[in-house]
């Protein structure tokens, strides 16, 4: 929870929403022992004052659906398995949520290895799906060569992924109290390589295509969404950042390891495809270094039972968590037995797929592809 | 030029040259082995989150499992995944894993109907339909087409209309809102057609299952010809699996 501060709307919607939920606290225990009211999704929002956040009618889609599901699957494995679901791209970053959202609300502190693992992982999949956009993007403006390259550049990276945790797209490796699959010394030195090759020639690869005339023609001025307006519809992580508006969970409320890593926002300034992707070349760039200063210092893991707890009664929790398309927010509230009430999830696509429909305005037909692939927001994840 | 040239030079080789034999990195979670070994049934059949597990014999069905390795790693003497990423079949009960036994998972080619080696033998072009899926499963089939699989090699290629497709290619549990969507799209197919379900969900919902957000009717009315396991299922399992229904030869 932060500290107090001024509700502004340079911060994000979600900073804004838990800021108004703190200031409103009394009344959020008030509703919570109105259940029945929360079901229906008539008065989750009332409570926070702040309806231009999330609306009265995503809150109460949210609450049927979804928290209907969490309800239904009772056991914690279960519960993981469906956040592992919300996103397939986004498994480490939904699945990280829900194990803090899990944790705060039992009251554990996760070891230092488990949050290490959570950080790595996070990075790797941003590296991951940069690398991967970045090639679809070059097939969008037909550079069979950068689609190429780029796109078997993913590869390795997921791999090692597999490597790791036995399943490229990483589910199975997260999970709430404890360390599945610990990352060992050995495992540094097997991503040190993957690194070293990747590294030239996504560097290579990168020089050559914005350096092209015929891309960059592609990239400069299509799409563009202004500051005012990325301000004004909300949007968070990449598709704030391109416009000048600096959003990022990992900077503004940092978790995990992030605190150390005192990470610094790369903020573009065009708000068009070309600011998308230079962002993603330089995240590539600046999570790689995260991720090899990470695996210098590899902490010691020290086999211990994992700690399972239950929820504590009437609480609410509230985590953020930085993924690669932006702020993750899931929330939770139980009931006076300790079994969850409410649970929403809100995935970045949700506030970003509006910035996609202004930035296809005025432009080509042919250009929409390159605009869909700059944001690749969630087809899974947008309604949530 | 020169530069492109540099480039190209620089990547090497990157395709996989034997797509059935080469090895998978790691710790992959393939065809799962289960041993005769004794242990308590009802604590290895309760914690599967899928339900994918059966006692007395002990089985794991592989349309179900979500491959978290949950019952791995508490019964790690019952229970060994190996990395056998050949599991794709067009028999449902192939899909399911007894104790005891140490069989591949297969196609079945008696069973396949005639039409798929004659016609589809050495083309076969897909349109894939996401009906709720969540990515996952997607992000592998698009990766079967990259440089490294190189399915396209094989004449197998996903195309943009289902008026250019030899079949379907469903991914997700099938929810009530794609459930019209994925009907249209069948119905816009030219016969001879096929239906091949990729990834857990698709095949039994996965972790959907029983959710009042799905509608899996289109199920009941067509015959599957292919099943795909995995969550999401490997690139190699999807060529291996689409290689064995369509070609009787060996590649
Ligand atoms: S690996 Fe499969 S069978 Fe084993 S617990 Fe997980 S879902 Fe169940």
């Amino acid at each position: 929870m932060p500290k107090t501060g001024l509700i502004s709307q340079k911060q994000s919607p979600i900073t804004r929403f838990i800021l108004s939920t703190a200031m409103n606290c009394t009344k959020w225990l008030l509703v919570r022992s109105m259940p029945e009211s929360l079901n229906q999704g008539t008065s989750g929002l009332s409570a926070t004052e702040n309806k231009s956040c999330i609306s009265k009618s995503s809150w109460a889609i949210s609450t049927v659906e979804l928290s209907g599901n969490f309800w239904i699957r009772k056991n914690l494995l279960q519960r993981t398995t469906l956040a592992e679901s919300i996103a397939g791209d986004t498994v480490v970053g939904h699945t990280t949520t829900f194990s803090h959202v899990w944790e705060s609300l039992c009251g554990i502190q996760p070891s230092r290895d488990i949050e290490f693992s959570r950080t790595l992982a996070l990075e790797m999949e941003r590296m991951a799906n940069h690398t991967g956009d970045l090639s679809a993007v070059c097939a969008d403006i037909a550079y069979q060569l950068g689609n190429s390259v780029l796109g078997r550049l993913r590869t390795p990276l997921i791999n090692f992924m597999q490597e790791w945790g036995g399943n490229r797209l990483s589910k199975g490796l997260i999970r709430p109290g404890r360390n599945q699959f610990p990352f060992t010394p050995e495992l540094a030195k097997r991503l040190m390589e993957v690194l070293e090759a990747y590294e030239p020639d996504f560097v290579e690869m990168n020089k050559q295509l914005f350096q092209l005339p015929s891309a960059l023609s592609r990239f400069e001025r299509t799409g563009v969404v202004s500051y005012d307006d990325v301000l004004s519809i909300g949007t968070v992580g990449m598709a704030a950042r391109m416009s000048g508006l600096s959003r990022d969970i990992r900077s503004s409320h940092p978790y995990s390891l992030y605190p150390e890593i005192a990470h610094e926002p790369i903020i573009k300034h065009h708000g068009d495809v070309y600011s998308r992707v230079q962002i993603r070349r330089q995240e590539v760039m600046q999570s790689m270094q995260y991720v090899r200063d990470m695996i210098a210092n590899v902490p010691e893991y020290i086999e211990k039972e994992p700690v399972v707890g239950s929820p504590k009664p009437n609480s609410f929790t509230l985590s953020l968590v930085e993924g690669w398309r932006g702020e993750i927010c899931h929330c939770a509230i139980t009931d006076n037995s300790g079994e969850l009430i409410l649970y929403k999830i809100k995935d970045p696509s949700f506030h970003n797929w509006l910035a996609l429909a202004l930035a296809v305005r005025n432009n080509e037909i042919s250009d929409f592809p390159i605009c869909n692939k700059s944001f690749n927001l969630s087809y899974s994840g947008h309604d949530l | 030029m020169l530069d492109n040239i540099k480039i190209v030079y620089h990547q090497g080789k990157q395709y996989i040259r034997n797509t059935s034999t080469t090895k998978v990195p790691g710790i992959f979670r393939g065809r799962p082995v289960i041993s005769t070994e004794k242990v308590n049934e009802t604590e290895l059949v309760g914690l599967c989150p899928v339900d994918a597990i059966s006692a007395n014999p002990v089985s794991i069905d592989l349309g179900k499992c979500t491959f978290c390795g949950e019952c791995a790693k508490q019964f790690p003497n019952k229970i060994r995944f190996t990395t056998d990423y050949k599991i794709a079949s067009n028999e449902r009960e192939r899909l399911i894993v007894k104790e005891g036994e140490d069989r591949l998972v297969e196609v079945n080619p008696e069973t396949v109907r005639n039409e798929i080696h004659r016609v589809f033998g050495n083309s076969l072009k897909l349109r894939q339909v996401s009906a709720g899926g969540d990515g996952s499963c997607e992000w592998e089939l698009n990766a079967s087409n990259n440089v490294q699989f190189d399915m396209g090699r094989y004449g197998i290629e996903f195309v943009a209309s289902p008026r250019h497709a030899d079949g379907i290619v469903i991914t997700g549990p099938i929810t009530e809102n794609m459930a019209e969507a994925l009907q249209i799209c069948y119905d816009a197919v030219p016969e001879p057609k096929i239906i091949v379900l990729v990834g857990t969900d698709a095949i039994s919902g996965g972790i959907h299952a029983g959710s009042s957000a799905l509608n899996r009717s289109f199920l009941d009315k067509y015959p599957v010809d292919l099943y795909i396991p995995g969550n999401p299922a490997h690139p190699l399992t999807i060529i291996n699996g689409l290689l064995d229904l369509t070609r009787k030869r060996e590649i």
